[in-house]
């Protein structure tokens, strides 16, 4: 067969389904007119086709059609239509591990049980196409890393405390993680609305990030009274730009006293503290690092108080 | 898409059980022959004939019109189908409908359509047996093609969104389903002036 023919062959079903563009229409055309052999071809494919038409098209039984709408009508009244809620269930059974994935694994392990030399043939067969796929997820997760590792020393040098380490052309900004400091503080921390003005003021101040120390600065508070009950913790978090030293907590009075909590030990809390370097052609980056740090309550004892 | 179906569908989400009666009168004949033409047994094209209609009526909300209403109710037919006979091939069940008495009264009424009509001639009927048999023992891709194209006259567009793949897919297919038809009815191509 010629080269030519075996191109214009592969056209010749659309051909004779009357499917190709006018240009392509022409050309087997021309084709057809100096080839005897392409025309024998087209000849026993429009007579495939024409075969067809002897083709006795399957009918359903006497009766079935009435049949079939009583079973339809049947099974929808059993099952009616799904609510938008038991679309939602469905699908999540689904997501989930559906009875289909469930059969599915059970033929398998039924399958590699009664078959095991079928079955260990056929994932020796397809060994080769696991092999690539791992070992396409391997270079795309190594590739992904080093432009991490290289992106990262790019924008903060290494060694100790990158906030502090930061480029002369960046301002650092520090902030914090509010909810996550509340949330630790809660428990022993209450402010009472009717005295917002009984605080006691905690400071971090910071020598260095991995090492944080409290320090106890100011205490307004009055003697607590009796019924005063707390009522959680109020905002307290605030960023001081000032200094170095980060104000994070403000403590109520009355609620720690009346309470019975035993002070004495430190508070262990994760402070998750956002870094975000604006540099000078405004582009920013940022990251948050958590640190653990032991928080000495002040002596709130209320013999000493008092 | 025609105004009627579209009022049909409108009706359907509104659960109209009319609507839904008047959809499946309206298609269950092309229905019934892609799921039989598929499974290849009565049953199992019962099966599939209830799946499709319960889908349609249970997911009229997700029919989008982006496609013509036939086209997405062929998508059903040819999904249930396809996964009832991998179903049964991965399970290796035997089709339910060999001895039914549903299946017995379908193949008599088929014989009889034969036997009963005086214009066919022995080897007519015999050229029929012929054509059908080799329809039925193409793998299933071809024959989803050969029955979408030439029995149920979808184009190649419509074939291609009905079985999610490419229309240059759905050509090739088609191409090799014919030169496969051509192999196995070789006898009865060689004969010139064919006339149906």
């Amino acid at each position: 067969m010629k080269p030519q023919c075996r191109s214009v062959q592969r056209y010749l079903s659309d051909y004779i389904d009357c499917t190709l563009s006018r240009g392509q229409t022409v050309a087997i055309a021309q084709h057809l007119g100096i080839c005897r052999g392409c025309r024998k071809e087209v000849k026993s494919l429009r007579n495939t086709k024409a075969l067809l038409h002897y083709y006795v098209p399957p009918t359903p039984p006497d009766g079935y059609d009435s049949l079939f709408w009583q079973q339809l009508q049947r099974v929808i009244e059993e099952r009616p239509r799904p609510t938008w809620w038991r679309r939602l269930v469905e699908s999540f059974l689904f997501v989930a591990g559906s009875p289909r994935i469930f059969d599915r694994c059970c033929f398998f392990l039924n399958s590699l049980i009664r078959h095991p030399v079928q079955w260990s043939w056929r994932w020796a067969r397809l060994s080769p196409a696991y092999a690539v796929i791992f070992l396409v997820m391997l270079t795309t997760l190594l590739v992904y890393q080093g432009f991490q590792t290289s992106r990262n020393e790019r924008l903060y040098p290494p060694g100790a405390p990158q906030f502090l380490n930061a480029p002369p052309s960046y301002h650092a900004h520090v902030e914090m993680d509010r909810n996550l400091v509340r949330d630790n503080l809660k428990k022993i921390a209450t402010i009472s609305p009717s005295s917002p003005n009984r605080f006691v003021h905690k400071t971090l101040r910071q020598s260095n990030l991995t090492d944080l120390t409290t320090e106890y600065l100011d205490w307004n508070g009055n003697p607590p009274t009796s019924g005063n009950d707390g009522e959680g913790l109020k905002e307290i978090i605030t960023h001081d730009s000032s200094s170095d030293s980060l104000v994070f907590a403000q403590l109520s009075t009355p609620e720690p006293y009346l309470s019975r909590e035993d002070y004495s030990q430190p508070l262990r809390a994760v402070i998750n503290i956002s870094y975000r370097f604006e540099r000078k052609d405004n582009r920013s980056s940022s990251f948050t690092s958590g640190v653990l740090a032991d928080v000495q309550l002040p002596d709130l004892s209320l013999e000493k108080i008092l | 898409m025609e105004r009627t179906e579209c009022l049909l569908i409108e009706d359907l989400r509104a659960g109209d059980m009319t609507a839904l009666a008047v959809i499946v009168e309206k298609h269950k004949r092309h229905v019934y022959r892609l799921a039989f033409q598929i499974t290849k047994n009565h049953e199992d094209a019962n099966d599939v004939m209830q799946d499709t209609f319960l889908k349609v009526y249970e997911s009229i909300h997700s029919f989008r019109k982006e496609s013509a209403f036939e086209t997405w109710l062929y998508r059903i037919v040819v999904n249930q189908a396809i996964n009832l006979v991998k179903r049964r091939e991965r399970r290796r069940e035997a089709p339910l409908s060999g001895t039914t008495e549903t299946q017995i009264r379908s193949e008599l009424k088929r014989a009889s359509n034969f036997r009963n009509n005086p214009h066919l001639s022995v080897e007519r009927k015999e050229l029929q047996r012929h054509v059908t048999q080799a329809v039925n023992s193409l793998p299933i891709k071809h024959r989803m093609v050969v029955i979408l194209h030439e029995f149920e006259g979808l184009t190649h567009p419509k074939i291609a969104s009905i079985l999610n793949c490419s229309e240059g897919t759905v050509r090739s297919r088609l191409h090799y389903a014919r030169k496969k038809l051509r192999e196995r009815l070789k006898s009865y191509v060689e004969l010139t002036n064919l006339s149906p």
